[in-house]
């Protein structure tokens, strides 16, 4: 399959899966226990006049495809609808969240990052050794903890007994945000890094022992280029492979740490907005994470073409 | 110039001895085989002369390069003397080559000079032709676009991009086709002559080693049994285990009335410690054999050989039976009925719907007769397994008919995984009997099947796993044997035995065909190998048949030029 | 070939699990209080003589709760377990051999579910369209059956190919045959894998659930919930939160650990090269 034909491809299932998300996201609204028009109400009294309105504002009375048309029209337009509990703009409460968020999301995965391919190579390349047998119990345990258990457990060993972290709040600053924000990130970061430092022991256990990196050695190869060229460079696919499902992992984890910390957050709006029936916002964020997994998942399979040859080249005919 | 010598070098892996004081030199520019059977440390003995063992192996003794020990030497000052002094060549070509990494790349990171981008491509341009590749945009292809013998030689142009003095190459060839095989020995031939190298060649096959090397050293169960110069092994080897696998290794020149193996299985090297490593297998051991390990000691110019009854057996040991009566035993007169009948098969393969078909079989026809042994060998790609596929059903053919008289069975080429490892033999076996069609006749029991290839009832409780590769192969056949087949297809039964154990299955195979009358469909790239077991041969190539004949007159009046080059490929049984 | 005895580490795992289960079982029977009893005039104690591990900040026993809790922390992640390996098995088994337009259909719904983000779904679908906890378990075999389908088929694909495989079919044995008595066994350690890993995931799974809320009522006695709901009271009586924290990462961990350790036990037990 040639690079072209391999992209297309995959920009077609985007395409696809990002209808079929929209879809369940839409469907969402009818498929809530009550009726579409008590849920647009919220908290509001039931006046003749609202409901008229809210019934014409959503094109209650037509038919589902096509309100679903309506709303998909909306959402390209950028309009994601209003707050039923607080009537504001749901990509205005979205945005004004995000900082959070997405500060979460980049330290942890600094975080992770940092500690966990260093961790994973120093332990795939002793293998047995003190070194590898700390971090394999270490990634063992992050791995299995829920994230909001580890949060806990790291809140009152670091910021009520220690008292080197404060316990509520994000802060205002971006240097009081990093301070705030050093505990939620390093325990959403501890579970992407168990799942990298486990797959990268793994895959560098597997790569040291094939014959070109004997073979490399036996050239005489200088040790930095048969650990990157060699030895990294064929365990990053399974790693690439790996990113997708960690993102999604992640942003569950977002949202669980978020409730753990007190951070008001996209996934602390998420959890309020499911809890109050805020059906526009549920929509909105779960089409806004979902399209930002696919598109994840999109620049993975891209990455992909630019990191493996077999992809790139056709195999010839033998 | 450098040499190496290697002086009672020992290898263990947490305490376990691996090899054991291994002495070995060679010279400057001379050119010396290590010869053993898998599980024999050959390759760990390479590995351990190049500084490189595995983790967690470790070596005593002492291997000195150019005056230089190398045991206890730092990797950073190693790392100096590998790629530009010694150089390592491994067997798979595909494995050793960095997927990742063009071929040019690979050449281009072992020269010893950094060079300007020009400078650097015309440099692996002429390294590439130096073996033999003449064709530039090679050096932009990624090893999977290659084929095999592409791969080997590129990997012996990176291996030599650091002009060592010294090369180890362990199976340099093993992985390749038999034509390609002969290529890529010559080609390394020509080279160590022109760059005045010491070579170090580690192989299996006794062939190999005589036709490319001055000297030969036999390894046995971490030890060296025998060194001598080729010509003089090739006539006169002075230890029994030598002998003994100068017997089992068949020849393509004539069949042999009785295929002879060693019995008994190979030991680990730390099970024999303090005796004789051939003890246990030897039929001339008394008790100093199993008391203390003999000495090499010197019995000719050059010739070391370490066994106690040397002087005593001399005359006494095994030869290559004579060639048999020129008429096979199983070559009845006249037609005889047929087994299998296939006419104009032709397989296709789409690789992409978009892509034109691969041709694995071009309408093929082949008759095989009941009780008739019939060879069908080829190269990789020739079809040869797509057809015995087709014939047991495990493909449907593109076009043609096939018509199977009775059942057909078949014993695959590896024999790890031919068995399932979750059930014992006795289950296998079982199973299989189950199956056996109602004749009115007894059914043998699961004993009596194991019985015929030779193991003991005892066998029928184990699992694969505790059977050594000759034992699983011969249940194999028991398996196959139990519903009483009319054809036995074998698709490289013997390709993955070492020699010894390669002689008993083949001999087994001779007497189910003999004996029970059952036909043998035998698939192999071994021209000796087919000599031995089959009445009639057929040449495919490329999805055709090329030449079909008895086999004895088609492998001594070889007709189409395919054969002959086929024949001239194989290795020699003799030093030349 | 013997099965080697476990280790020290092994055994604990094992007694970990095999005490959470007591507790799951047994649960109040065994509780030195009424979980649900509320004494407000003792809330967010520490620990002492009468409550060992402290009480909430509506006076009910820590430790009791723990006991009781064990159910809803054991029973459903177990359904999803049991769930999970049965029809991914089936499913991954019946892809790899059959092959074609079933393993492609298969094959294109795995993909599907992948491309989503699961524990975010099982908030939303859970949160918004209620049914509580079995509900959510029902969701989480849903949402986890496709890596175990994928696992299965593809241990079971590397298998199919093989000798041994090819040999079942010569003899002409049954298709159903060929896949229970030859293959089944032989993907045995990715399907014992699953099965832990599953539990795993479900346990954090649903405690996360309820934690946010959105699993077990209010006022059921459950680890997650504890957590969301004694968060409150963490520098009062800070074993209400880290108890049931240690409590849910150890059963993780000993379900993972067990999980490690198994696939290389009966893999090797097996397979091995002689």
């Amino acid at each position: 399959m040639s690079a072209l034909a391999f992209t297309l491809r995959r920009l077609g299932a985007m395409v696809l899966l990002l209808l079929v998300l929209s879809f369940l996201c839409f469907a969402l609204l009818g498929l809530s226990p009550g009726s579409p028009e008590q849920l647009l109400l919220g908290t509001r009294p039931a006046t003749p006049e609202l409901l008229a309105t809210l019934r014409a504002e959503n094109h209650l009375d037509e038919p589902f495809l096509m309100r679903y048309w309506y709303w998909i029209e909306g959402v390209l337009h950028l309009d994601l609808g209003k707050s039923v509990q607080t009537q504001q703009n749901v990509l205005d409460m979205i945005v004004e969240r995000l900082p959070i968020t997405a500060t979460l999301a980049l330290y942890s995965t600094l975080i992770a990052l940092v500690v966990a391919i260093p961790a994973g190579l120093i332990s795939g390349s002793r293998r047995s050794g003190g070194t590898d047998r700390a971090v394999t119990f270490a990634a063992l345990v992050s791995i299995s903890a829920p994230p909001f258990a580890l949060g806990l457990l790291l809140l009152y060993g670091f910021a009520v007994l220690l008292g080197w972290f404060p316990v509520y709040g994000a802060g205002e600053t971006f240097i009081e945000m990093v301070y705030h924000l050093t505990l939620p990130s390093l325990t959403l970061a501890a579970g992407s890094a168990a799942v990298i430092v486990r797959q990268l022991r793994a895959t560098v256990i597997d790569v040291i022992g094939k014959d070109f990196m004997t073979f490399a050695r036996a050239r005489g190869l200088s040790p930095i280029r048969i650990q990157v060229v060699y030895l990294l460079r064929n365990s990053s696919l399974p790693m690439l492979t790996m990113s997708g499902l960690l993102l999604s992992g992640s942003l569950a984890g977002a949202v669980v740490v978020e409730q753990a910390f007190g951070l008001a957050g996209v996934g602390n709006l998420l959890v309020k907005a499911v809890g109050q029936l805020d059906i526009p916002v549920v929509q909105a964020l779960a089409l806004l994470t979902g399209a930002a997994v696919i598109l994840i998942n999109l620049l993975v399979d891209l990455a992909y073409l630019a990191i493996d040859p077999r992809l790139r080249h056709p195999r010839s005919a033998t | 110039m450098a040499d190496l010598s290697v002086d009672r070098l020992t290898i263990s892996h947490r305490g376990e001895t691996l090899v054991r004081e291994v002495t070995l030199r060679i010279g400057a520019g001379e050119t010396v085989a290590l010869v053993g059977e898998s599980g024999s440390g050959k390759s760990l003995t390479a590995r351990a002369a190049a500084g490189l063992l595995p983790d967690g192996l470790t070596a005593r003794g002492s291997v000195v390069f150019d005056g230089r020990q190398l045991i206890g030497r730092p990797e950073r000052e190693l790392r100096t003397l590998r790629g530009r002094r010694i150089g390592l060549l491994l067997q798979d070509p595909f494995t050793m080559l960095n997927p990742m990494l063009t071929a040019g790349t690979h050449i281009a990171e072992t020269l010893p000079r950094a060079l300007g981008r020009a400078a650097r491509r015309a440099e692996v341009t002429r390294r590439l032709a130096e073996v033999g590749i003449t064709d530039p945009s090679v050096a932009d292809r990624y090893p999977f676009q290659l084929s095999g013998g592409m791969c080997q030689r590129v990997a012996m142009a990176a291996a030599l991009a650091g002009d060592p003095d010294l090369l180890i190459a362990d199976e340099p060839t093993t992985a390749l086709d038999t034509t390609v095989q002969r290529e890529v020995l010559d080609l390394l031939t020509r080279l160590r002559e022109s760059r005045g190298m010491g070579l170090l060649l580690i192989t299996h096959d006794l062939r190999v080693a005589f036709d490319t090397c001055d000297r030969v050293l036999v390894m046995y169960a971490g030890s060296i049994l025998e060194e001598a110069p080729a010509a003089r092994l090739a006539e006169r080897a002075g230890h029994p285990y030598t002998a003994g696998l100068l017997t089992a290794m068949p020849s393509v020149r004539h069949r042999r009335a009785t295929l002879t193996g060693i019995p008994g299985r190979v030991p680990r090297a730390a099970e024999v410690a303090g005796r004789c490593v051939f003890t246990s297998r030897c039929g001339h051991a008394d008790d100093r054999c199993g008391a203390s390990a003999p000495e090499p000691r010197p019995v000719g110019a050059g010739h070391l050989v370490a066994c106690h009854r040397q002087a005593e057996i001399a005359g006494l040991l095994s030869r290559p039976s004579p060639p048999a009566e020129k008429a096979p035993a199983t070559a009845a007169s006249g037609p005889r009925p047929a087994v299998a009948r296939v006419s104009g098969l032709r397989k296709e393969y789409r690789v992409r719907r978009s892509a034109p078909p691969v041709v694995a079989l071009g309408g093929i026809s082949l008759t095989i007769g009941d009780g008739e042994s019939v060879g069908l060998v080829g190269e990789s790609g020739s079809g040869k397994s797509t057809l015995s596929r087709c014939l047991l059903g495990l493909t449907r053919p593109t076009a043609g008919t096939i018509a199977v008289d009775g059942v057909a069975q078949c014993v695959f080429q590896d024999p790890y995984t031919s068995l399932n490892p979750a059930h014992t033999v006795g289950f296998a076996l079982r199973e299989a009997l189950g199956r056996r069609p109602a004749d009115g006749e007894v059914p043998p029991s699961e004993a009596d099947l194991l019985d015929l290839v030779g193991l003991p009832a005892e066998y029928g409780r184990r699992r694969p796993v505790a059977l050594s590769g000759g034992e699983r192969q011969r249940v194999a056949i028991a398996r196959a044997l139990a519903v009483r087949p009319r054809l036995l297809i074998c698709d490289e039964p013997v390709a993955a035995l070492d020699v010894s154990v390669q002689a008993q299955v083949l001999e087994l195979l001779r007497r189910v065909n003999r004996e029970l009358g059952t036909s043998l469909l035998f698939i192999t790239h071994d021209l000796a190998v087919v000599r031995q077991v089959t009445d009639r041969l057929v040449v495919l190539y490329h999805g055709e048949i090329v030449e079909e004949g008895p086999t004895e007159s088609v492998l001594d009046r070889p007709g189409h030029a395919y054969t002959r080059r086929l024949l001239a490929s194989a290795p020699q049984e003799t030093a030349v | 070939m013997n099965v080697r005895r476990p280790g020290p580490v092994l055994l604990a795992c094992l007694a970990a699990l095999a005490l959470v289960l007591v507790a799951a079982v047994l649960g109040e029977r065994i509780a030195p209080y009424d979980p649900l009893l509320q004494d407000p005039a003792r809330g967010a104690v520490g620990p002492g003589g009468l409550h060992w591990l402290g009480t909430d900040d509506l006076g009910r026993d820590i430790f009791s709760r723990l006991i009781a809790g064990a159910w809803t922390a054991i029973a459903g992640p177990l359904l999803v377990a049991i769930g999970t390996t049965l029809i991914g098995t089936a499913l991954g088994l019946v892809a790899a051999y059959r092959g074609r337009t079933l393993d492609a259909l298969i094959m294109r719904s795995v993909d599907l579910m992948y491309a989503l983000p699961a524990m975010l779904v099982l908030i939303v679908v859970v949160g918004v369209l209620g049914g509580g906890y079995y509900a959510a378990v029902l969701m989480l075999i849903l949402l986890v059956v496709p890596t175990d389908i994928r696992l299965v088929r593809s241990a079971a694909l590397t298998q199919r190919e093989l000798p041994y495989m090819e040999s079942a079919r010569v003899l002409g044995l049954s298709g159903s045959r060929i896949v229970l008595v030859h293959l089944l066994p032989n993907v045995l350690p990715t399907v014992v894998t699953n099965f832990l890993l599953d539990f795993v995931t479900a346990l954090v799974g649903l405690s996360s659930l309820s934690f946010l809320g959105m699993g077990v009522p209010v006022g059921t006695p459950d680890w997650g919930l504890m957590l969301a709901e004694n968060r409150s009271i963490l520098d009062l009586n800070p074993w209400s939160v880290i108890a049931p924290a240690l409590l849910i990462t150890v059963t993780a961990t000993a379900a993972t650990m067990l999980a490690d350790a198994g696939y290389d036990r009966i893999s090797s037990a097996g397979a091995r090269r002689g």
